[in-house]
């Protein structure tokens, strides 16, 4: 009888040791991989069609904003319509079988219905233009997206995220800035 | 030029208002205001951030109308604020009075504490016909159900104008009018910066002899100040007969 009510604390106590070095190696094994973490985070929808973003910015060295063209001048960096995707896909590529969506799209009429990687928490007014203005490279939000096949959210975009960059650029904090 | 360099003020010219409503409706097209039905205002639970208040003076036909255009005051000595447990409204550099949506959990303490019933507390989930919904602005949060909302000043606009001067070195009241300025056709009421003593609105503040504050007895030092100067026949004498028939 004095055994058993010794052996079951043990167990338990094992237990509790077993779960927070669980939850440890699941940390390390997440955390490591960066935009492997938020991946696993924030679920990833996925696209009707792949956008290799790797193969346009890094190997053909286009700018973010040759496709995102209104990032520096409006609320939106804006979702490029199929028919900037055409501007060069008329010519370029024009055998892929990737880009079968894209080309039906485009003798359709019908936009591609791109799904939005990165979430913002609710009642948020976030606009593009004042941080492009102020100087700030897209890799800074968005993470290294040269080298992403499928685009991830890397930063955790939260309100702690966002006014820690702000007090250390100085910029306003005050509840208006970003909810109104 | 930054936020903290402005002081937004509004004056209300009582003279010239016809009381014709188009603040009233810019107001709640910009700002995302929810369609008061005949229910919304038998429960009075209607929501207006601007309203037109009317009155008469006389009996018919001699009678006189006067229109009151209520917003919030954005007080300087605001009673709305030190009330909410929350901190959702606040006062910001630029001496608007804002209210924080994400923050507010609808005790409506400050609604009960405002002198000028210009706060309005969403008893329901606001919703807008199928097509409507691509009117809504963007720019702006439509509020859930059990939080409190009121005249923001436009503050979308201001945010924009700001950012505006900015970047281009001008000054922000250039590049933006609020919606029920912008909307009035007499000119009634004019919105600008009151740090700057060359701007329309702080010279109409600075006439003594038509300008008050509504309720400046209980001290809430209001950013809107209203003008009335112009003698108007009495109702009910000669002149007003005389000029019915």
């Amino acid at each position: 009888m004095r055994q058993r009510m010794g052996a079951l604390p043990l167990r338990v106590v094992g237990v509790l040791i077993a779960i927070p070095l669980a939850l440890i190696v699941i940390g390390i094994v997440a955390f490591s991989g960066g935009s492997a973490a938020l991946g696993a985070v924030y679920s990833v929808p996925e696209n009707e069609m792949e956008f290799p973003h790797d193969q346009h910015v890094n190997s053909l060295a286009i700018e973010c904003e040759f496709c995102h063209r209104a990032a520096d001048t409006s609320r939106t960096a804006t979702v490029p319509s199929v028919e900037q995707c055409m501007f060069c896909h008329k010519t370029v590529a024009t055998a892929n079988p990737n880009l079968e969506p894209l080309r039906a799209a485009w003798e359709s009429g019908e936009p591609l219905n791109w799904i939005r990687q990165h979430r913002l928490p609710d009642h948020t007014q976030f606009r593009h233009e004042p941080h492009i203005t102020a100087g700030f490279e897209c890799t800074e939000c968005h993470g290294d997206v040269g080298s992403m096949r499928q685009v991830e959210q890397v930063r955790i975009l939260k309100m702690g995220d966002c006014v820690g960059c702000h007090k250390e650029n100085s910029a306003p904090t005050t509840c208006s800035t970003c909810h109104s | 030029m930054t936020m903290s360099d402005y002081k937004w003020g509004m004056a209300v010219d009582i003279d010239a208002c016809t009381g014709c409503q188009a603040c009233v409706i810019a107001c709640a097209a910009e700002n995302n205001l929810p369609i008061n039905l005949e229910r919304d205002f038998t429960e009075r639970r209607a929501i207006a951030w601007i309203r037109i208040e009317r009155y008469w003076e006389g009996e018919y036909p001699n009678v006189h109308a006067y229109f009151l255009p209520v917003l919030c005051q954005h007080c300087g000595n605001a009673p709305c604020e030190p009330v909410c447990p929350v901190y959702a409204t606040y006062h910001n550099p630029a001496g608007l009075n804002v209210q924080v949506y994400n923050r507010c959990v609808g005790t409506r303490y400050c609604a009960n504490n405002c002198p000028y019933h210009a706060r309005f507390f969403n008893y329901r989930r606001p919703t807008w016909p199928e097509t409507f919904h691509n009117y809504l602005n963007p720019d702006v949060t439509v509020r859930e159900r059990g939080i409190m909302e009121k005249c923001t000043f436009c503050i979308q606009r201001i945010n924009a104008a700001v950012r505006i001067a900015k970047r281009t070195g001008t000054d922000a009241p250039d590049h933006f009018m609020t919606a029920c300025e912008q909307a009035c056709p007499t000119d009634a009421l004019t919105f600008g910066n009151l740090n700057d003593p060359n701007s329309r609105v702080s010279q109409l503040f600075a006439d003594e002899s038509r300008a008050y504050t509504l309720q400046e007895a209980i001290g809430t030092e209001p950013n809107i100040r209203y003008l009335k100067g112009v003698a108007t026949a009495k109702a009910g004498s000669d002149e007003m007969a005389a000029a019915a028939h």
